[in-house]
C-alpha cells in the first residue's frame, strides 16, 4: 500500500514538473543572437560595433535594456540591433520608439540620400518576449529567418 | 755830323726812352695786378665779388702747390678714411647705401612698422581635456557629425545632428532633445549650452551664393551667444573630401570647401568666436580626405572620427586645471 502510495505521487510530481516546463522556450542569449544576425544579413557597406553606452543614448533606451548594435558611417542608412529588454511590456513601448524613429529616417534620408530610403522602408522592427530586433539592410531576409527560427515563428 | 743829324737822333733817343718807359710802367703794372690776384685764387674774376664767393677755401693749397699739399698724392692719408667703410661693410649687409655712415643702427624695418591688429587664427594646440569638459556642450552638425557621435567615444553631451542638417534647416527640423521636439536653434535657446560646436556646410556646397549660407550660420551663433553669452563656439572648418571625390568635378570638391572654410574663418571673427581647423586633423599630405579615412569619399571610419575628437580634446580654449 505504501508502496503503491509512494509511486503515484512521484509520478504526479513528475506530471506536474513537465506541465510547468512545458510552456517556456529558453531565450536565446543576446550577443550570440546578434553576431548570428549580422551574419546572415546582407548589408551594401561596412557597419561598425556601437559601444554599448552610445548605443543606449542613441535609441533611448532605460537602463535594464541591454543591446548590441552596428551601424555605418553617415553614407548608408543601413543598421542592425537587438535589445534585451526588461520585460515584454517594455519591449512593445521599444518596438513603437523605433517604429517612429524609423519614420523619421525615411524623412531625412529621403532629401539627403534618397537611394538609401527604399531599405528604411523595408526595415525589419520585430519584438518577440523580451528581445527586440532592428535591422536596416540592403538584404535583410536572412536575418528574418534567422528571427523566425530562433523564437518558433 | 751836323746839327740836324745830331738833333734827329736826340729825338729818336728820347722816342725809344718814353716808349721803353711806357712798357715798363705797364708791364710793372701787369705783374702787379696779376701775382696778388693769382695769390688769392680769384684768377682773372678779379672786379667781380660774387664768384670769388662761390669757390671752396681749400682749393688754393691745391692749385698752386701741386707736389705737397694734395691729399690725394699721399696715399697714408686716405687709408684711415677708408679704414671704416671697410670694417662698415662686411657689418652691414646693405652695403652701398650703409658705407658713408658710420652709424649703423638700422632704424627703417623693425622700428616703423604700425601696429596692427593680431592675426585671427585658429584655436590652437592646448592642454587636453577629459570628457566632462563637452558636459555642457552642444554638437550641431550633419552627418559627418551623426558619425562623430556614434564613433568618437563620447557620451553625456547633447547631439543636435541629423544627415541632411544645414544651416536653413537648423531653424526647422524637429530634433529630439531629451524627450521633445525642437530645431537646433530653439535648443539653443532652450539649453543655453556652455560650449557649441557646429561643423555644417558640406551640404551647402552646392548652394549658388556662400552669402546666404554666412548669413544663416551667423544667425546660429547669434542664437548660441543670446542663450549664453559666456558660451565659448566653435566654427568647425568643413572637412576635406577624398581626391576621387574631388575628382569627380561636382560641387563636393576641396576648391569649394577651402572657399566655404574662408568665409567661416571670416565669420568666426566678426562674431568674436572660435575657429577650430578641424581639418587639419584628418586631411593627407594632398590636402585631400585620404582613401583609409572613408568609404564613400565623404563621411569618416571610426578611426577618424576618433582623430576628429582627439583634436577637439586639444584644442579648446578652457583653462585646465592641472
Amino acid at each position: 500500500m505504501k508502496k503503491t502510495l509512494t509511486f503515484i505521487l512521484a509520478a504526479a510530481l513528475a506530471v506536474l514538473l513537465l506541465a510547468a516546463c512545458g510552456g517556456q522556450a529558453a531565450e536565446p542569449d543576446l550577443d550570440e543572437l546578434a553576431f548570428k544576425l549580422k551574419d546572415s544579413t546582407a548589408f551594401g557597406e561596412e557597419l561598425y560595433l556601437l559601444d554599448e553606452g552610445i548605443a543606449r543614448e542613441l535609441y533611448g533606451l532605460n537602463e535594464e535594456t541591454k543591446c548590441a548594435a552596428w551601424a555605418g558611417t553617415g553614407a548608408t542608412a543601413e543598421e542592425l540591433a537587438v535589445f534585451e529588454t526588461g520585460s515584454e511590456e517594455d519591449a512593445r513601448t521599444l518596438l513603437e520608439r523605433l517604429q517612429e524613429r524609423n519614420s523619421a529616417r525615411i524623412a531625412d534620408y529621403g532629401s539627403y540620400l534618397p537611394d538609401e530610403v527604399p531599405k528604411l522602408e523595408n526595415s525589419l522592427i520585430l519584438a518577440e518576449g523580451r528581445f527586440v530586433l532592428l535591422c536596416t539592410a540592403q538584404d535583410s531576409s536572412g536575418a528574418r529567418q534567422l528571427w523566425n527560427a530562433t523564437f518558433g515563428g | 755830323m751836323s746839327r740836324r743829324e745830331r738833333a734827329r737822333r736826340r729825338q729818336r733817343a728820347v722816342r725809344r726812352a718814353v716808349v721803353s718807359a711806357i712798357w715798363g710802367i705797364t708791364l710793372c703794372a701787369l705783374a702787379l695786378i696779376i701775382i696778388p690776384s693769382a695769390l688769392s685764387g680769384s684768377g682773372f674774376a678779379f672786379g667781380r665779388p660774387g664768384t670769388a664767393e662761390r669757390g671752396p677755401s681749400d682749393r688754393p693749397a691745391v692749385s698752386l702747390k701741386p707736389a705737397e699739399e694734395t691729399p690725394a698724392a699721399s696715399p697714408a692719408t686716405e687709408e684711415p678714411a677708408r679704414t671704416p667703410e671697410a670694417t662698415e661693410a662686411p657689418e652691414i649687409t646693405e652695403e652701398p647705401e650703409a658705407a658713408e655712415t658710420p652709424v649703423t643702427t638700422e632704424a627703417p624695418e623693425p622700428a616703423e612698422e604700425p601696429e596692427e591688429p593680431e592675426e585671427f587664427l585658429p584655436v590652437a594646440a592646448s592642454e587636453a581635456v577629459g570628457d566632462d569638459y563637452f558636459k555642457d556642450a552642444v554638437f550641431i552638425g550633419d552627418s559627418r557629425t551623426q558619425g562623430l557621435r556614434l564613433y568618437s567615444g563620447l557620451k553625456d553631451t547633447t547631439w543636435l545632428c541629423s544627415v541632411g542638417l544645414t544651416v536653413e534647416k537648423a531653424y526647422t527640423e524637429k530634433l529630439s532633445v531629451d524627450g521633445r521636439k525642437l530645431t537646433a536653434v530653439e535648443a539653443l535657446g532652450e539649453l543655453a549650452p556652455g560650449k557649441v560646436y557646429i561643423m555644417l556646410g558640406l551640404n551647402e556646397m552646392g548652394w549658388k551664393s556662400t552669402d546666404i549660407f554666412i548669413e544663416k550660420y551667423g544667425g546660429i551663433i547669434d542664437a548660441a551667444l543670446a542663450a549664453n553669452p559666456e558660451a565659448e563656439v566653435y566654427v568647425e572648418s568643413i572637412l576635406p573630401v577624398s581626391a576621387a571625390k574631388d575628382a569627380a568635378g561636382t560641387w563636393c570638391s576641396n576648391a569649394n570647401v577651402d572657399k566655404f572654410n574662408a568665409r567661416l574663418m571670416q565669420l568666426a571673427e566678426e562674431k568674436g568666436v572660435n575657429y577650430l581647423d578641424v581639418s587639419s586633423a584628418v586631411e593627407g599630405e594632398d590636402g585631400c580626405l585620404p582613401n583609409a579615412a572613408t568609404p564613400d569619399g565623404v563621411h569618416l571610419t571610426p578611426a577618424y572620427c576618433t582623430k576628429w575628437m582627439d583634436y577637439l580634446k586639444t584644442h579648446t580654449v578652457a583653462e585646465v586645471e592641472a
